[in-house]
């Protein structure tokens, strides 16, 4: 559905995405055991099934918007946000963005456990694409927003799952993105962070950015978000105004 | 080849991701690196006792000879299996944030190649102290060699990265044909023992279609006596191979790289 009728200015469209992953119920997985197949006359044959995580998932989201992605687990949110991510490209369909999209996909954002907090944030920083300098400005204004004391000269490994978020969060929301993808980011951080980046995210608002959030906490889709899409394995079950969808939802899932 | 131009892009990414290879590879200090050369120093007195001592190789310049080629092996060797499993170990970081894949294994070659470098100098000051006379007309072949021996590994970098997101033992299987082709390249002995050996002339040729071996033998050149061109009248015609052999792995490695990483991420 297109969600406005000015076509110029989205930011995110998405046309009939299809995504699977292979489920490999036999395929080799090391090069020994396909050797071993094919002494045994078996050739390289072996069953593969798709599952598609994504199903003919069709959206747009105007430059400034927030959109809020609900949905029981495994319904394919992340992976719909990791295809927007430019993780995967579609297997079929379109998926196009316009402007840096940075994506807090799952918990830790790929940290390398081994290296420093501040470490990890220049590396990341710098895989998002920005320059030395880029970084340098924003260091300070990250290990602030963060605010985890002398933990940020210590390993990640050493972190807790509420620290390593708080970086992460910290690392994408200073990062300039023009599309910010946040997957679940709520559901770790303490209440004072919570309200924190709450704030911090609705504060991109006024600079024209763009937001997609997935979350299971509805109060939160419904507070930050302008509409919702409702995925269930894979496809778009209903979309709409954030309120609306959310009924719907709830409906669904908790019949009063 | 759209990959390789995406490595300029992330320069000061790559920059990052080779300074804490460097860190990790020497623990973060100079004794940290001087350690990492224990390694290798074994190595190479190991293979002096035995052959030099035991096995009584007349060869002159023997010591400074293995020292050269070891480092030289030990450059290929470690950047060809670094890079195999250079993306299967950051599949983490792959699946969550989306950069062009190949600053993986282009990590893993440059800080190879630093560390070859390093260990090149403390080399250097050896041959100083040894009084070692270098054959300076054979320098430029050394180095061609040098960037051929290059652009081979990171060809085949780029293919063993991307096969091993979907075979656990690729690193495995290079590791064991690697070992082979060590014996199989003039690294502990001179090319000489191959050109003067009586077996079929088959053998030979197919001897110096490796690209290693006529590597080997230009950083040997460098070294008094070992002038390649008399060891092998065909020495250019097999060089030629090899850079050949070099740009096709290249090229082919980058194809396969850029064919499989939009798949790299749904492994795992």
């Amino acid at each position: 559905m297109t969600g406005d009728a000015r076509q110029d200015d989205w930011a995110i469209q998405v046309e009939s995405a299809w995504l699977s992953f292979r489920v490999k119920r036999d395929r080799p997985t090391t090069i020994k055991e396909m050797a071993v197949r094919m002494l045994r006359g078996r050739g390289r044959g072996y069953s593969e099934e798709l599952f598609w995580a994504v199903q003919d998932v069709s959206f747009t989201v105007r430059r400034g918007e927030r959109l809020g992605v609900i949905g029981p687990n495994g319904s394919g949110k992340t992976t719909l946000l990791s295809l927007i991510a430019g993780i995967y490209p579609p297997d079929k369909g379109h998926v196009t963005t316009r402007g840096r999209t940075v994506g807090l996909l799952g918990l830790g954002v790929g940290f390398d456990p081994e290296m420093t907090g501040r470490e990890n944030i220049y590396l990341n920083a710098s895989l998002f694409g920005l320059t030395r300098r880029a970084i340098d400005e924003r260091i300070d204004d990250i290990i602030a927003f963060a605010d985890i004391g002398d933990f940020i000269d210590a390993p990640v490994r050493t972190y807790s799952t509420g620290m390593a978020t708080r970086v992460g969060f910290a690392v994408a929301a200073h990062i300039d993105a023009d599309i910010l993808l946040l997957d679940e980011i709520l559901a770790v951080g303490d209440a004072q962070f919570k309200q924190k980046s709450m704030a911090r995210t609705l504060g991109l608002r006024e600079a024209g950015k763009t937001l997609i959030l997935v979350s299971h906490e509805l109060n939160a889709v419904s507070e930050m978000c302008h509409r919702a899409i409702w995925l269930e394995h894979g496809r778009i079950v209903e979309s709409g105004p954030v309120d609306e969808v959310i009924e719907a939802y709830e409906r669904r899932y908790a019949p009063a | 080849m759209n990959s390789l131009t995406s490595l300029w892009r992330y320069r000061y990414a790559l920059r990052n991701l080779v300074t804490y290879d460097l860190k990790v590879r020497y623990k973060k200090s100079v004794l940290g690196f001087l350690w990492s050369l224990i390694n290798p120093l074994v190595l190479i007195l190991t293979f002096l006792v035995v052959f030099k001592y035991i096995w009584q190789n007349p060869e002159p310049n023997y010591t400074v000879k293995l020292f050269t080629t070891v480092l030289a092996w030990r450059f290929f060797s470690g950047a060809v299996l670094d890079g195999a499993k250079s993306v299967a170990s950051r599949l983490a970081l792959v699946k969550r944030v989306s950069f062009p894949r190949v600053v993986l294994p282009a990590t893993k070659l440059i800080s190879n190649f630093v560390d070859f470098v390093l260990a090149l100098g403390v080399l250097a000051l050896f041959f100083a102290a040894a009084r070692v006379t270098v054959n300076w007309p054979y320098l430029p072949l050394a180095v061609s060699a040098l960037v051929v021996q290059i652009v081979f590994s990171f060809g085949l970098m780029l293919i063993l990265a991307a096969v091993s997101v979907f075979y656990s033992d690729v690193e495995f299987v290079a590791g064991n044909l690697l070992q082979m082709l060590f014996f199989l390249s003039p690294v502990l002995y001179p090319a000489r023992l191959i050109t003067q050996h009586p077996m079929p002339q088959l053998f030979k040729t197919l001897y110096f279609l490796n690209p290693v071996a006529p590597w080997m033998m230009a950083y040997s050149s460098v070294l008094p006596g070992h002038e390649p061109a008399v060891l092998l009248p065909t020495y250019y015609t097999f060089f030629s191979i090899s850079i050949a052999v070099a740009l096709v792995t290249l090229v082919v490695g980058v194809r396969l790289f850029e064919r499989m990483e939009p798949s790299f991420a749904k492994e795992g």
